[in-house]
């Protein structure tokens, strides 16, 4: 703390000035409650609050539910009394959900599987959603309505004529699978992906690449130095949604890259198969020592679960953090 | 950028004008001809508005006819322009080739032939049935008229709400508040879950999701309202949670589009006496305009191809194998699906398109009053031509009877 000085009578005369004015009055009352410039006031503050939190509560319920359940011991789940709390807070569930479920390697496949063709995806999104947004060229609005025809047109019909082509270029059983596609474009969802680039793409002003290219940038130029940047957003959202997306597919992944030869397991596809995977490890533990006993439950269950999203949570909460440090990058390209 | 190019050469355009008026002024010599022949130049007053236009005066002849020039309709900036974007879409234009197209018309050559996959012979053609393929497809699944109807009417009712109500989440997300990081990771939840493994095992224990239990809700809507009032309120009473869980994605795209808003332009409007509503209107919902499009053209897919909640996608999985159904029927149904889906896509994309720019308006109101201009000149010059022709003949019928003296009719022309 810095040493207390003397007030000068200007300084005392302001402090009294602000003393005089600090009872309640109409003007405070109003502005507390409906804002001023700078902050936002009370009522809306506490409307965003309320909202907020009775939606997030919708989406946390389920969640909150899977976790105290994935706390509860056998006697827990029977009792009918117990719908939240858990009696005591049983971490052996999750000890042996992960020893179930093989979760380091799956964890590690996973992590594989999801974040390469992910970051590809990011990078050849972004190029081929420039060249929908900023040219025009004969074809586009054709190559547009493929884009989202490709997109409509139901999985069910297409797998099968596609792992033909697929096997055809050898591509199946290992994680070219997903590597070509996601360089060709043709990824898990890639058109909504071109889509979400596009339309950031189209939010930059016109005058600004006009500017530039008055300045001597070309096209290439204009594309790092404008476009990017300013599409910072789309590739954190092209990012989180892919890697969600190709975490969570597990049928694909099946049918494409773990389907015959198991050298890889996602933590998906381990916990699809998590009952069977758990009765074996439950009897394998039990016959070296005697003390487990454990038979497949919900607890069980929902711990293989938690463990499932909660990699998905860690990188979200990670990467909302860039969210925020987009605005900056973007203030420069405004006009 | 044409126009410009062309103004000089307006003069030309009067010269070649100019030329065939003087042609006419050669034969005409009596004065009432040349009042005649000025009555004709005032219908040529279009040269006036032609000069502002810009005319290219290779594309008509000195007849006045069109030209049959092949005329030059890009410029090297547009074709280079062009060039860049085949360049940028080439990935996706060598993997729809390769690894697209291929399935494509594979799905499509089934769904007018009828298909039999056996294990051992793989695919085999029995005969081809083109449109009655679809017919009877039709024939089998006779509800697909009325849960397409349904379908339809669902995803007009609940575009709309998802995308505003996550828009709305969005702006409450986007606000400085405390515990902002927390309330973005809770409402990424649903990304995580509705495409995943969490949705299996909740739905497995409840049968849906539920947060909220209805039916105090539902109750008291039926006791306060009429019956067919009723149904419908307690209806989307029952889809909101559904609503909630389908729109993760959509706010996340939505905020990420709100960031990029510079607020300086909020500081300088609110200096500016704007109020929030007014800056919503002006500057969030303009810069926000196309991710409107994008959301809702992800609702309609993800919402016509949802297998939980879309009569039609549950069918189409189980048509597959049934016996009745097969490749073949089920590819029918499914591209006979995705056109209307494409359809109806269409249609919301011409709804929320961003209304095309000014200057683009204007240039292609010029074209159009260029070519409309272009097309009166030329008549009026054809008409020209035939006047003076006609002209000519009766001058030369004149001026033989005037040599053939007073005679009204006969006489030779050259007599004299």
């Amino acid at each position: 703390m810095t040493k207390k000085r003397k007030l000068t009578a200007e300084e005392k005369e302001i402090l009294a000035r602000g003393k005089r004015k600090s009872g309640i009055n109409k003007e405070k009352v109003r502005k507390f409650l409906l804002g001023s410039r700078e902050k936002y006031g009370f009522i809306k503050t506490f409307l965003a609050y309320a909202v907020l939190i009775a939606i997030g509560f919708v989406f946390m319920y389920p969640i909150l539910k899977m976790i105290s359940t994935s706390f509860m011991s056998l006697d827990d789940l029977l009792n009918g009394s117990i719908t939240w709390l858990p009696s005591k807070f049983q971490t052996s569930n999750y000890k042996d959900a992960l020893n179930a479920m093989d979760y380091w390697k799956a964890l590690k496949d996973s992590l594989m599987i999801a974040g390469i063709p992910t970051l590809i995806q990011v990078v050849v999104c972004g190029v081929v959603g420039y060249g929908f947004a900023r040219f025009n060229f004969f074809g586009k609005k054709l190559c547009i309505g493929i884009l989202i025809l490709a997109f409509v047109l139901p999985q069910q019909i297409l797998i099968t004529p596609t792992y033909v082509v697929y096997s055809q270029l050898g591509l199946t059983n290992s994680l070219l699978a997903y590597i070509v596609p996601a360089l060709l474009g043709q990824g898990i969802k890639a058109p909504i992906f071109i889509l979400i680039y596009m339309s950031f793409y189209r939010q930059i002003p016109q005058s600004l690449v006009e500017a530039a290219s008055i300045d001597g940038a070309g096209y290439f130029k204009s594309f790092f130095k404008i476009a990017i940047p300013s599409a910072t957003g789309a590739m954190i959202v092209v990012l989180l949604f892919s890697f969600v997306w190709y975490w969570n597919e597990s049928y694909l992944t099946n049918l494409y890259i773990t389907g015959r030869r198991s050298e890889y397991t996602t933590i998906i596809t381990s916990l699809s198969k998590f009952d069977s995977s758990f009765d074996a490890y439950a009897n394998s533990s039990s016959a070296g020592s005697s003390s487990s006993s454990a038979s497949i439950n919900e607890a069980y269950r929902m711990a293989g679960t938690v463990l499932s999203v909660l990699p998905l949570m860690i990188l979200y909460f990670i990467m909302q953090r860039y969210f925020v440090e987009s605005i900056d990058n973007a203030g420069i390209t405004g006009e | 950028m044409t126009n410009d190019n062309l103004t000089p050469e307006v003069n030309e355009v009067t010269q070649t004008v100019d030329r065939v008026e003087s042609a006419a002024t050669e034969t005409a010599a009596t004065p009432a001809k040349d009042l005649k022949k000025k009555k004709k130049k005032k219908k040529y007053t279009v040269e006036e508005i032609l000069a502002e236009g810009g005319i290219d005066p290779n594309a008509v002849d000195d007849n006045g006819r069109k030209r049959k020039v092949k005329v030059r309709t890009k410029s090297k900036l547009k074709r280079r322009e062009a060039r860049m974007g085949y360049f940028f879409i080439l990935p996706w234009l060598i993997g729809t080739l390769s690894l697209l197209a291929a399935p494509m018309i594979t799905t499509l050559y089934w769904s007018f032939n009828d298909i039999k996959v056996m294990p051992a012979k793989g695919v085999w053609n029995r005969q081809y049935m083109g449109l009655a393929q679809y017919k009877e497809t039709l024939s089998i699944y006779q509800d697909f008229p009325t849960d397409l109807a349904s379908l339809l009417v669902r995803l007009t009712l609940s575009v709309p709400v998802v995308v505003v109500f996550a828009l709305l989440m969005a702006m409450l997300l986007n606000m400085k508040l405390k515990g902002k990081g927390i309330f973005r990771t809770i409402y990424f939840l649903p990304v995580i879950v509705v495409s995943g493994p969490v949705m299996a095992q909740i739905s497995s224990e409840s049968g849906r999701i539920d947060a909220v239990d209805l039916t105090t809700i539902t109750a008291m809507i039926q006791g306060a309202l009429p019956r067919f009032i009723a149904t419908p309120v307690i209806s989307i009473f029952e889809q909101i949670i559904m609503i909630l869980w389908y729109g993760g994605v959509q706010i996340l795209i939505f905020l990420a589009a709100l960031q990029k808003i510079n607020p300086s332009l909020y500081e300088a409007a609110k200096i500016d006496g704007g109020s929030g509503w007014e800056c919503f209107w002006k500057i969030t919902l303009p810069t926000i305009r196309p991710m409107i499009l994008l959301n809702a053209i992800y609702t309609v897919v993800f919402l016509s191809a949802d297998e939980t909640s879309n009569a039609i996608i549950t069918y189409l999985a189980g048509f597959m194998t049934t016996p009745r159904g097969g490749y073949s029927r089920t590819s029918a149904l499914g591209w006979m699906y995705s056109i209307i889906i494409l359809v109806f896509i269409g249609l919301v994309a011409l709804v929320l398109m961003e209304k095309r720019d000014i200057y683009a308006k204007q240039a292609a109101k010029r074209k159009k009053f260029e070519k409309r201009t272009r097309k009166n000149l030329a008549k009026s010059q054809k008409h020209l031509e035939k006047n003076n022709k006609k002209y000519a003949k009766h001058l030369a019928k004149q001026e033989a009877r005037k040599k053939s003296g007073k005679k009204l009719k006969g006489g030779e022309p050259f007599d004299d």
